[in-house]
Parts: structure tokens; sequence; C-alpha cells
């Protein structure tokens, strides 16, 4: 087991490594960010002057090479805007990211479930046909537009809700179900097919002709064998909904890492987006090696001793 | 004799995408109290969907019991609902399958498996419950029964399973055990141990056993008592001595004559030439006539009497009144 951990930890180290490499040179081919936030009448002089001060006159790997070397040591620079630590602007933007991950996800789980155990128990009913279409429609619908039809409705029209903005759990509702659409579609689907294999098996038949009741029978008996699979999908969508909320908190102005990191990219804001990238590959991975791990617990087929 | 068990003229019928087959066609029998019955055929015969029919097992939306009743002792049965039958599923009857693999939950332990039925047939409270297990565990032979209740089944043998399986069955002390080829995916000396555990079980609790299965030695070495059944019918029932002896069905006469004999090495084994009807077919006359040797145009054309001889019945037109080939 821990030679396991030790393996998957190196991995970690090695997926966030290769993200910020990547990243890195992307931005770099993004244009020269000094020419950007200086005033369009700054002299050339003035240009060179602060491209030799910030260090981007010298050769890509030298950049590179200090870069590395820095974060590391969990330096990734200051903002070129003001000048704060970028780790430190990115981690205050956190709590906001994962509080919105983390209600997204326990709408997609709490929709997900129990409708796509219904469906599969209820196959070819007219609530299975219902639901697989509503999650057609929910995973092909892209967030940006069900975000604003969702401010249209609820902000605009009928002024139930706040259009954007954070602070109060009303706050976090209409961006937290925008979020939520996509992985209650594929939860739901998923749930459904996984559980429909499950009632065909042996052991379910063995549940029934010892008296189980119907009851028992999915929601103990199938459920748990479901559930399985399940767990894997949760650690990709929560990988997805942490570091890709960015369209969803740019339209709800939500004060999230992928808000920072879309205004630090369109600013050349360099330092904030390594830093950025940095902690959501990292989160990834994390989430990840923590699936590997729940999943272990959970199947004892698996489990090594 | 007590009949505990009593299936009458049970006819069933498959519906699927608008095409119906007919699986079962008129299958009569009963079973007696602490007896053995063997049900012998070759696959698709309908051995096991009578069996799920008894059960209560069969999927409800695309099967239907379109004639004839079952009898739980004095009780009908087959037209209980749901509800109801999961009293009697696992408390009166229980049922043991092929494939004892596949057959216990992998993501539970075979306690947590074991206790459904208690909890639930007998309301039993929980420390009660892991002692009656392992108690249970231990009377159909399983060593280390205090550890292995809190084991997965992936940690157990195929032999090890089925005893679980058998345990879980009996659990409740039910009136009648239907065996679906318990046997059939063990080796050799497994499927001798579990046939040993029935029998010894059979003498000891006083229950009956419908034992499923297209092996003849396993019916000679476990049954008291054995019908066989072809494309959906009841062909021959008899005591075991009378079918071995004295096979009146050509059918089972086939059947006999291609068991692989130790005294002799043949070069190649009997067997019945041609192919079981399909359950789609319109059948007028004996199903078995387009195998059989002595078929004549009556057996093709109208359906054969049932000819009973004390214990003996055969369903053929070859047979007199009084029992006898003709």
């Amino acid at each position: 087991m821990l030679d396991f951990v030790i393996k998957r930890l190196a991995q970690v180290v090695i997926v966030v490594f290769l993200a910020l490499t990547v990243v890195f040179f992307l931005i770099r081919l993004s244009g020269d960010p000094v020419a950007l936030f200086l005033p369009p009448d700054t002299s050339r002089e003035q240009i060179e002057e602060y491209r030799e001060v910030l260090g981007f006159n010298r050769p890509l790997y030298e950049q590179y090479g200090e870069f590395m070397g820095n974060a590391v040591k969990g330096d990734f620079g200051t903002s070129l805007k003001t000048n704060e630590d970028a780790l430190t602007m990115v981690l205050e933007r956190l709590p906001a990211t994962v509080q919105l991950a983390i209600a997204s996800l326990i709408i997609a789980l709490v929709v997900a479930i129990p409708v796509g155990v219904l469906a599969a128990y209820k196959k070819n009913s007219v609530f299975d046909k219902f639901a697989v279409g509503v999650t057609i429609v929910g995973q092909a619908m892209p967030s940006f537009w069900l975000g604003l039809l969702l401010i249209y409705f609820f902000a605009v029209q009928m002024n139930w809700l706040p259009s954007g903005g954070s602070g109060s759990p009303i706050h976090l509702l209409l961006p937290s179900l925008t979020l939520a659409t996509y992985s209650i579609a594929r939860f739901t689907r998923f749930t459904r097919s996984t559980m429909l294999d499950v009632l065909r098996m042996d052991y379910i038949r063995t549940a029934k002709a010892s008296g189980a009741t119907t009851f028992s029978l999915v929601s103990k008996y199938a459920l748990k064998n479901s559930l399985i699979p399940i767990i894997t999908l949760v650690a990709l969508d929560l990988g997805t909904l942490l570091g890709g909320a960015v369209v969803v908190e740019m339209i709800f102005a939500w004060p999230g890492i992928g808000r920072l990191l879309m205004q630090s990219l369109l600013n050349r804001d360099f330092p904030i987006v390594m830093a950025g990238v940095f902690i959501i590959a990292f989160i990834y991975a994390m989430i990840n090696f923590i699936a590997d791990i729940v999943y272990a617990y959970v199947n004892p087929q698996i489990r090594v001793k | 004799m007590e009949t505990v068990l009593t299936v009458k003229d049970l006819n069933i019928q498959f519906t699927k995408d608008g095409e119906v087959t007919k699986p079962i066609r008129g299958v009569t029998f009963h079973v007696n109290k602490s007896e053995i019955l063997g049900i012998v055929g070759e696959s698709g015969c309908g051995k096991s969907v009578t069996t799920k029919a008894v059960m209560g097992l069969l999927p409800k939306k695309s099967s239907q019991i379109t004639q004839g009743e079952i009898l739980l002792g004095e009780q009908r049965i087959d037209q209980l609902s749901d509800k109801e039958m999961q009293h009697i599923r696992g408390n009166t009857i229980s049922m043991i399958f092929q494939e004892p693999m596949t057959s216990l939950n992998p993501v539970f332990t075979i306690g947590q498996q074991l206790s459904e039925p208690l909890k639930r047939h007998q309301k039993m409270p929980k420390k009660e419950r892991r002692t009656t297990i392992i108690n249970a565990l231990r009377s159909v032979g399983i060593p280390r029964a205090d550890e292995i209740i809190d084991e997965y089944p992936h940690q157990l043998s195929g032999g090890m399973r089925q005893r679980v399986m058998i345990t879980l069955a009996l659990l409740c002390n039910p009136d009648i055990l239907i065996a679906d080829e318990p046997t059939t995916a063990l080796d050799v000396t497994i499927q001798a141990q579990i046939l040993r555990l029935l029998k010894a079980l059979r003498q000891e609790r006083e229950m009956s056993i419908v034992m499923i299965t297209h092996d003849l030695g396993v019916v000679a070495e476990l049954c008291d008592r054995v019908i066989v059944m072809y494309a959906g019918n009841v062909v021959e029932e008899a005591l075991i001595n009378d079918l071995f002896d004295e096979p009146l069905h050509p059918y089972t006469q086939g059947l006999i004559r291609s068991l692989p004999n130790n005294n002799e090495r043949k070069s190649r084994l009997y067997s019945i030439e041609g192919n079981v009807p399909k359950v789609t077919e319109q059948m007028l006359g004996c199903a078995f006539a387009n195998r059989c040797e002595f078929a004549t145009e009556k057996c093709v054309n109208s359906a054969p009497p049932t000819v009973v001889n004390g214990n003996h019945k055969v369903r053929c037109w070859l047979l007199t009144e009084d029992g006898v080939m003709a």
C-alpha cells in the first residue's frame, strides 16, 4: 500500500511540473506583458528598462530555469500590476472557488444519484425517458448560455435572486446550479447505466431469492456496487469544477480563482497565471490521488492487505 | 405422504418484442415432504423457468403464467403479489444457484449478506444474528466460520462460496430447497462434498429438495424420484430405481444410453439425433417425435396421453394402458 501511495504521489509531482512547463511556454507566446501595461506614449528606452528589470529580455530558457528554481521554493514572483505576492493572491481566492465547487458537487450528487437509480429501476418508463431526455439537454447546454438564462429569469424577470457577487448562500445558488448542470447530467446517465448493469447481476437475484424487499435490493445491495465507478467520475468532475469554473465565475462575478486567472491572463500578469495554474494542477492531481485511495477502500477486491 | 409443493398443468408464456414463446407447456409434478426430487433435461427444456416460476422470480413484464397453478402446501402462490412472495422467498422456499462465483455480492461481507433473511423473516436482533450465522456456517462444514463471517466473497473458493449460498438458503429453515445445478460449476471432489452435504441436511431437517440438473450421475447419487423434462413438458416421472432400470420414454432411454460407461471404452458415445424444437414452434403432437426412432404418424399429429402405472408416469403413445411398451 505504501509503495502505491509513493508512486501515485510521484505522479502528482510530474503532472504539476508538466502543467507548469506547458503553460509557461504557451503564455510567453501570447506577447510581451511590458508593452501592454505601460501607457502607449512610453518611450522605447523606458520599455527596455522595464524589460530589463522584470527579466523579459533574457533568453526563454533562462527565464524558464529561474522560474522553476523559484517555483520549487513556492515563490511565483509578484503581480506585475499590484506587486503583491502572486501565490498569496491566488490562495486568497481559493476558498470562494472551493465553496462553489463543493456546492455544485453536492447539488449534482443529491439530484443525480436518486434520479439515476430510479430511472434504472423503472427502465423504459415515462420517468426514465424523461430523465434521459433532460440529461441530454443538460449535457449539451453550454454553461455561459445557461448562466445567462438563469440570470435573465431569476434575477431580471422574477427578481428573486441576485445576478452576481458573493457573500451569502443566496448568492451561491445560481452559479452553483449553473456549474452543477453538466455534472448532474453526467452523473445521472452514469448512475443509470451502472445500476442497470448491477441489477442484472447474479447476486441481486440471490438477494431477491432470499426475500430482500425491492427497496433494500436497490438502495442497499445494488447501490453500493454502482457507487464504485461513480467515485472515479466524481473525482474527475470535482477537478474540473475546481479548475474549470472560469466561465461561471466570470458570468456571476464570483471572486474565485477562475475569475482572477481570466483577468490576469487578459492583463498578461504572468506570475499570477503561473501561481493559479500551479494551484489548479496540484488540486486536480491530488483529488485523483485521493479518489484512488477511496476506491481501494470501497472496493474490497482491490484493497491491498 | 404429505405433499409440500404441487405444480398443476403449468403453462408459461414469454413475450419479447411482440414475439410470443411458450417455454412451459403443461408441466405437472409434486414434491413430497423430505423427498429429493430431481428435474432432468437438456438446456432449454424449461427446468429453470419452472423453478423460477415457483419462486416468483420470473420477470413480471415479459412473462406470464397463462394456465395452471402452483401450490405451496395448501396455499396457492402463483397469484401472490411481490410483497407476499417476499415473505415466502428465503423463508418457506429457498433457492441456490448454479454460479457460486457470481451469486454473492462482492462488496458486502459474508455476515452482512447472511443477515438479510434473519433480519427480514425472523426479526432477529443483531447480536443473536451473528451467533446464528456462525453456527449455520459451521453446520455446512465451513472451517474458521468466526473469521469467514467478516470476509468478502472473493476471499473464498468456489466450493466455500457454494456452502455459503447453501447456508443463506437454509438460515430460516425452509420447507423446500430448490437447487438449480448447484454443482455444475464445481470440480468433482467439491461436487461430491456438496451432494453429501445436501443429503445430510435433508436427513437432519426433514426438508424437501428439488434438484435441477442435466447430470444423470448427480440424479442417481442424490434423488429419490425424478421427472424428465423435454421441450417444456414432463415426459417421464419415476422413482429413481425404476428410471434407471426401466426407462419407458424413448427420450429417457436415449439419455441413459448416452451416459459414458466405465467398464467399456467405445469409440464414440451414443447421442440422440437431432435438436430440441424451438419454443416458438407450434406443436400438435409429441415434441420428441422428430427425434424419436419409434415415432409414428400419430406421434406427430396428436399430443400423447400420460400413462400412469403406480409411481411411474410416461407421456408417450408407445405405451399401452397398463404401461408396457406396445
